[in-house]
């Protein structure tokens, strides 16, 4: 049997496999290393979804990337979709130097399940790139970046 | 029976292929005795050292094939693969498929050339995960998953005839602890092993998911070939008196029945009451097994924070504490309490349930967490040993062992099976997405609560403890 045209084309699928990663792969694989060389400079999200049902959302972003007007409307930040309508939604808006700081708030209540909470930063700010994101649940806590650049979420910052 | 089906295939056409085939997993005949009393125990000292050797190492490498979807699990369901109720439904089959699979494979067993039949049984196995790998259908996952679960239900019931007839009475407890060394191999070497293979580098080579099938599937077939090459039939079949008289050590004799088929004596063992309240008890007690195994990887990473390859190696410390465990447990149980298994079965709950309340309820600390989880493993591990195999062995007539051992599978197969599906329900039912839409593309970080599922799992354990318990004045059979 001919072992070494066989042994050839393994080595050749590996050298195609090993150098083909994309620019992009790698930066999603070593961002989370990274990440904290320009943490200052990016969008941040954090979210506390409390055991009293009151969701409180605050998203700090660049005066570059977004506009006053365009924060002030919930709907166009954040979405939640529940068993019952959640009640007593306010927003409020500060400057803090070079970024503006949104804080959305609303209460679900107690009895309510909530089934899917949008954030919609990423969708409607396109100068946006990246956003770091903290969300605390009465059950867990979750802290990862999101990339345009990469398919998946980046925990372990 | 399987000498009966042979017989049935033979008679209407000599050279059918399901007659040979029947014909190559049945036990051999029954051989004289030779009147060697050296060879004799040259024979049995070689082949019980081959025994121990191989159903351990065996029943461990196949362990492998059987754990690697919880390996995988957050993966796929982070991916969006698979739902967490998806997951718990695929998980749930194969425990299904083992039920089944230690029930009927028990009383086959008991007929067969075990080495051939485990062998079979293992190489089946490493095919079902070579296609799990290829899957992303949940349907069809869930099928190649029971089917793994049947094949998988070949080994122990292999293991647990092969140590009846070659270990005796007052012995079996140790031996039967070395061989349940076995479960926490393999969960050891799935849940570090597997998970280095998949978990993100720098603690992991990060591979796709689906080599967490095709790794353990290559494994599998490795084993097969040792059981295939290495593993004897019974001593009878090989010239050899029973391991009872050639060690003198007899349990009480059921003269009434000491003649009777062994296919009678198997449904005899369905009348024993002991029996159905030690399934029924070891069925609660694989509930938490199973609970920690599927899900407690996933809940470590869920809700306190681990990564993939630190979730699996808190739980590789419970299962590798479980090696301890069971040979502690065949130890006391021997040497402390005169083989019996009530007062050990207590001790050993006991350190299952208290560790247990502290892993969910106990400090956030990870180190005490690690403890938690070795105290754990070490009493869950004593207290399955003699709940799922030996305590029914020591019930059951020896000559059925394979049988009670596949009785008491199924129960704790299908608690185990229905705790895949309740708890990943519970879980689902408490999902909630925080979904970060970007054009096409969705990223979708998703939440789940475990209060619910915990209050089951932990619940399972105490109504298992309590039926043990009311077996406190049961004796040994022979």
């Amino acid at each position: 049997m001919a072992v070494k045209p066989i042994l050839i084309s393994i080595a050749m699928s590996s050298l195609v496999v090993g150098c083909g990663e994309k620019a992009a792969d790698s930066f999603c694989k070593s961002h989370a290393q990274e990440h904290q060389l320009h943490q200052s400079e990016i969008t941040q999200v954090n979210i506390d979804y409390s055991e009293q049902g009151r969701i409180v959302a605050k998203v700090k972003v660049a005066k570059d990337h977004a506009q006053y007007q365009a924060l002030t409307t919930m709907a166009d930040i954040i979405e939640v979709k529940a068993v019952k309508s959640c009640t007593n939604a306010s927003v409020d808006i500060t400057e803090q130097g070079m970024f503006y700081q949104a804080r959305y708030s609303l209460d679900c209540g107690l009895d309510n399940k909530l089934n899917k909470v949008s954030v919609l930063v990423l969708d409607n700010f396109t100068a946006i790139d990246e956003v770091e994101v903290a969300i605390s649940t009465p059950s867990s806590s979750k802290h990862f970046v999101l990339s345009r650049q990469c398919d998946s979420p980046i925990f372990n910052l | 029976m399987i000498s009966a089906l042979q017989k049935l295939f033979t008679s209407s056409n000599t050279n059918s292929l399901l007659s040979r085939l029947v014909g190559f997993f049945a036990s051999g005949k029954e051989q004289p005795i030779t009147a060697n009393n050296d060879y004799i125990t040259e024979q049995f000292n070689y082949h019980r050292r081959n025994v121990v050797v191989l159903i351990t190492l065996c029943y461990g490498l196949g362990y492998v094939c059987r754990l690697a979807f919880n390996v995988v699990k957050k993966p796929l369901m982070d991916a969006g693969v698979f739902t967490p109720e998806e997951v718990g439904i695929i998980g749930a089959t194969l425990l299904y498929g083992y039920a089944l699979g230690k029930f009927t494979n028990g009383f086959l067993a008991d007929h067969a050339h075990v080495g051939r039949f485990f062998a079979a049984g293992l190489f089946l196995s490493a095919m079902a995960n070579l296609g799990m790998g290829f899957s992303e259908l949940a349907w069809v996952s869930a099928l190649l998953w029971g089917i793994n679960g049947w094949f998988q239900g070949f080994g122990a019931p292999s293991s647990v005839v092969s140590l009846s007839s070659w270990y005796s009475n007052s012995e079996r407890g140790r031996y039967y602890g070395i061989w349940s060394t076995a479960h926490s191999i393999g969960e050891g070497l799935t849940y570090l092993g597997v998970a280095w293979l998949i978990a993100a580098a720098p603690k992991g080579l990060g591979l796709d998911w689906q080599w967490g099938f095709w790794t353990p599937a290559l494994i599998c077939v490795f084993g097969a070939f040792l059981l295939w090459r290495y593993l004897p039939d019974k001593p009878r079949t090989l010239g050899l008196p029973t391991v009872a008289d050639w060690r003198g050590d007899h349990g009480q004799v059921d003269k009434e029945h000491q003649d009777e088929s062994i296919w009678k004596t198997q449904l005899r063992v369905l009348t024993i009451p002991s029996i159905w309240i030690l399934a029924l008890a070891s069925s609660s007690m694989y509930v938490t097994r199973y609970a920690i195994n599927s899900w407690g990887n996933v809940y470590l990473q869920e809700i306190r924070g681990f990564d993939l390859f630190d979730a699996n190696l808190f739980i590789f410390f419970n299962t590798a504490a479980g090696i301890l465990g069971c040979l502690a447990y065949g130890l006391v149980s021997d040497k402390f309490f005169n083989a019996r298994r009530p007062p050990a079965n207590l001790i050993f709950a006991i350190l299952e349930i208290v560790p247990l309340l502290v892993i969910f309820y106990g400090p956030q600390d990870p180190l005490i967490l690690g403890i938690a989880l070795v105290v754990y493993g070490f009493g869950l591990s004593g207290i399955l040993a003699s709940l799922g195999g030996l305590f029914a062995i020591d019930i059951a007539p020896k000559k059925v062992a394979g049988a009670a051992m596949g009785f008491i599978g199924i129960f704790s197969y299908i608690g185990a099976g229905a705790q895949d599906y309740i708890s990943g329900k519970m879980i689902y039912d408490s999902e909630i997405i925080f979904a970060f839409p970007n054009g096409d593309q969705n990223f979708n970080i998703f939440f789940y609560n475990y209060d619910k599922p915990i209050m089951f799992w932990v619940g399972a354990s105490v109504l298992s403890i309590i039926l043990a318990s009311s077996l406190w004045k049961v004796k040994a059979a022979d």
